[in-house]
């Protein structure tokens, strides 16, 4: 089993750096390479108080945190025959437009790695220990996890890799 | 002489905020004593915001297994235990 990439950093990412190391770490097996990159949305239509969102601000548990990633990865692992994954979080305080996650999953094939790559971000949404905090122009607010997303991730089936529910 | 055990207490996000407070130390040894020393250390009012809906508590960063007003669990020594709001995901 190979030892999965998880950074947790307070600075910005660059996609082409990591993408260049999972294709090398993925070597002559890999046929499919798949990536997703989250930007911090203005969360302006959403937020409770109508306010304008000036900034994300992102918390963890240092430790903790990389373990919670590392057992979603595993579990990612155990499902799809996997090459190498990558999962890099910002925390700290973001703006709007901000790259905030990116997970690369490599495979021989491309349906082990888009698959791989949308479950570790399902359950990053719902598993991953990280609190969020909008600050806006009425102050701020911790924000509270969305049904959407908790039921993205039960969607997952427990005995097999396919997801048994989709999402609209 | 007795040993004296220390353990620290942390607090997380929405949690440290609403309670003012980061950390702080206890001589618990496990979780019903814990509770107790969090009762009499804490305000009635903080105590009440750690008994919020889905606060979740970690031992040396591993969730215990059960709810931590109920917890019997035994806490090591030099342990550190957290106190996790509801996660709000990636």
């Amino acid at each position: 089993m190979f030892e999965p990439i998880i950074k947790i950093q307070s600075e910005d990412f660059d996609f082409a750096e990591h993408y260049s190391m999972i294709r090398a770490l993925g070597g002559e097996a890999a046929g499919a390479i798949a990536g997703f990159v989250g930007l911090v949305r203005d969360y302006n239509a959403q937020a409770g108080d109508g306010g304008e969102v000036a900034t994300l601000t992102l918390e963890h548990y240092p430790g903790m945190t990389e373990s919670s990633i590392e057992a979603i990865v595993t579990e990612a692992q155990a499902r799809w025959p996997l090459l190498a994954t990558t999962v890099v979080h910002r925390v700290g305080r973001l703006q709007p437009t901000d790259q905030i996650v990116m997970v690369l999953a490599a495979s021989a094939h491309r349906d082990a790695a888009f698959a791989a790559a949308e479950f570790i971000m399902d359950f990053l949404k719902t598993q991953a220990i990280f609190w969020k905090k909008e600050a806006s122009d009425k102050g701020d607010r911790w924000i509270e996890s969305t049904d959407a997303d908790r039921q993205r991730a039960v969607g997952w089936s427990d005995d097999g890799g396919d997801r048994v529910s989709s999402q609209p | 002489m007795a040993k004296i055990v220390t353990i620290e207490v942390k607090f997380f996000a929405s949690l440290r905020e609403r309670i003012a407070l980061g950390s702080l130390t206890s001589n618990a040894a496990s979780m019903p004593e814990l509770r107790q020393d969090l009762a009499s250390q804490l305000s009635t009012q903080a105590y009440y915001v750690l008994c919020g809906d889905g606060v979740r508590v970690a031992i040396n960063q591993v969730f215990t297994t059960d709810d931590w007003q109920q917890s019997e669990a035994a806490i090591p020594a030099d342990a550190e235990v957290a106190f996790l709001p509801p996660v709000t995901g990636g």
